[in-house]
């Protein structure tokens, strides 16, 4: 299974080379302090272009998920695989994978934590597992 | 004072597994639904289409021998041509257009240029933060929608599946329709269907299939002394709130709510004076959310609401009553389908599947991942 390398923009690079060094971060604003994801040229609460990445806690919790049945692409991904959208303790919501637990054994509202899945040219892609108890 | 705009004819083109060019599919489409209007290709002014490379109407314009010096390309998934009509209502009451034809085709299943995981652009950051984990896009963001719908208000998946069965019992009534003669669908056997994206099984989405279709629209005094009767679009409405999955502001509550008040609210009619309901079905669960959004039941309550079978023939509340994107036709993109089956049914030409003394219709188009949402009330000319 080798997953494709995801493309990256300027204003993406920062939060890609920080997953070299398995660090998840999200973008803050100076002027505001929102804090968001995906990283973007403006502050999405107050339009400040005064922006930084800052480390998150790697906590957060399932908004939902779905196990997948249907490859979207055999080569890369071994279904079944789940897919889901977590929220991170900062608030902004990412895209992912859950792993470290049956596909059929999650829930909403399950804690989980990131764990990091190496891509090959050294960046990581950040998934999540159960928070343990 | 201001002009209006009326629908003045529509039409599909072949549909189902045609063999056709998207091309042919847009001619056919195109000449039929001005052919039920009674008018001809020199009438039109203004042209609206998407779903053909860069240059939509453009191309279709140059095919057809159209020069047009109206055109619109908006480019809003499946709710593109509820928009669209929204676009040439403005168009005609400020005089750019005197006749605007909004066209769709799409080869899709002949062509089999559907794909599984979605098409994507490495500049969209869903190339980055999306893709990467695998997501079918869209199955896999419509089964997250479901998962938290029965998560927090108890929907069950027998629930969802009455919105497939119900779609299929209209589908038998509509001798267009891809599953005719395909007999009755049971909960049963959408339940057992195979899984795509829990918790969405096969017979939770919509068809593949060509097709496509055609709106005229003209000014109502021109409609009027034209061979069909005028039908009005008394409202529009339109919402967008996000393009990635991670984006969504609320997996259950979408920009419908939004998109609906405007149109109900330009209508000065409510969701109690509508007779026929057309809703864009790409999965049962999107049909569910516009329900609880147009305010047809309370915000979580879809589910219960759907399971006494109202939404099937004489159950009460006519609801994609073509068969819809389930078990009609989805050619990739089906809100012009749903305006075309509106205004068949407030003229009184749809056939055994008529809804009685039809006079309000509600059309409403849901693009991307329930990312954008456009809704259109029609009503006879009084
Ligand atoms: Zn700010």
């Amino acid at each position: 299974m080798t997953r494709p390398l995801p493309p990256q923009t300027p204003e993406t690079e920062g939060w890609w080379e920080a997953t070299r060094h398995r660090r998840l971060t999200v973008q803050r604003c100076r002027s505001c302090d929102h804090v968001q994801h995906y990283p973007r040229a403006l502050c999405l609460s107050c339009r400040s272009t005064d922006l930084d990445l800052v480390d998150a806690s790697g906590y957060g919790h399932v908004r939902s998920f779905s196990v997948v049945h249907r490859s979207a692409d055999p080569e890369a991904f071994d279904a079944p695989y789940v897919v889901a959208l977590v929220a991170l303790e900062e608030g902004p919501t990412l895209t992912t994978n859950l792993v470290g637990a049956d596909v059929d054994a999650w829930t909403c509202d399950d804690a989980v934590e990131v764990d990091w899945l190496e891509l090959d040219d050294g960046r990581h892609l950040p998934v999540f597992v159960p928070t343990p108890p | 004072m201001t002009r209006r705009a009326a629908i003045a004819g529509v039409a599909e083109s072949d549909l189902g597994v045609t063999g056709a060019s998207i091309l042919q599919l847009q001619s056919q489409a195109i000449l039929r639904a001005l052919d039920d209007a009674g008018l001809r290709l020199d009438d039109v002014d203004g042209l609206a289409t998407t779903g053909i490379d860069r240059f939509p109407a453009v191309q279709v314009a140059e095919y057809l021998g159209l020069r047009p010096n109206w055109t619109d390309t908006t480019f809003g998934g499946g709710s593109s041509f509820e928009i669209m009509v929204g676009h040439a209502m403005a168009a005609i009451s400020h005089g750019d257009a005197e006749t605007i034809v909004v066209s769709y085709g799409s080869n899709q299943r002949s062509a089999k240029s559907r794909r599984l995981g979605g098409v994507m652009n490495p500049n969209q950051p869903e190339s980055q933060f999306d893709a990467p984990f695998g997501v079918l896009n869209p199955v896999s963001f419509y089964a997250m929608a479901a998962q938290r719908h029965m998560y927090d208000f108890g929907t069950t998946e027998e629930q969802l599946a009455e919105i497939a069965v119900a779609a299929r019992a209209w589908a038998r009534l509509n001798p267009k329709a891809y599953r005719y003669t395909a007999g009755p669908l049971t909960h049963e056997e959408v339940l057992a269907s195979d899984p795509v994206s829990t918790p969405l099984k096969v017979l939770d989405c919509c068809l593949v299939t060509d097709g496509g279709g055609a709106v005229v629209l003209t000014t109502l005094e021109r409609a009027r002394d034209l061979r069909t009767q005028p039908i009005v679009p008394l409202g529009y409405g339109e919402a967008s709130t996000h393009h990635s999955m991670s984006q969504v502001p609320d997996l259950t509550r979408s920009g419908a709510y939004e998109s609906a008040h405007r149109a109900f609210e330009r209508s000065g009619l409510s969701v109690a004076d509508i007779d026929v309901f057309e809703v864009y079905d790409s999965f049962t669960i999107t049909a569910l959310l516009t329900i609880e959004a147009l305010g047809l039941c309370k915000p979580g309550e879809g589910g219960g609401f759907v399971a006494d079978g109202r939404l099937r023939p004489g159950g009460g509340l006519p609801f994609n009553t073509s068969g819809g994107g389930l078990s009609y036709c989805h050619p990739g993109m089906f809100g012009l389908l749903l305006i075309i089956e509106a205004v068949r049914q407030l003229r009184g030409d749809a056939g055994e599947r008529q809804v009685d003394g039809a006079q309000t219709a509600v059309c409403h188009g849901t693009g991307g991942i329930l990312s954008n949402h456009a809704t259109l009330v029609l009503g006879v000319d009084r």
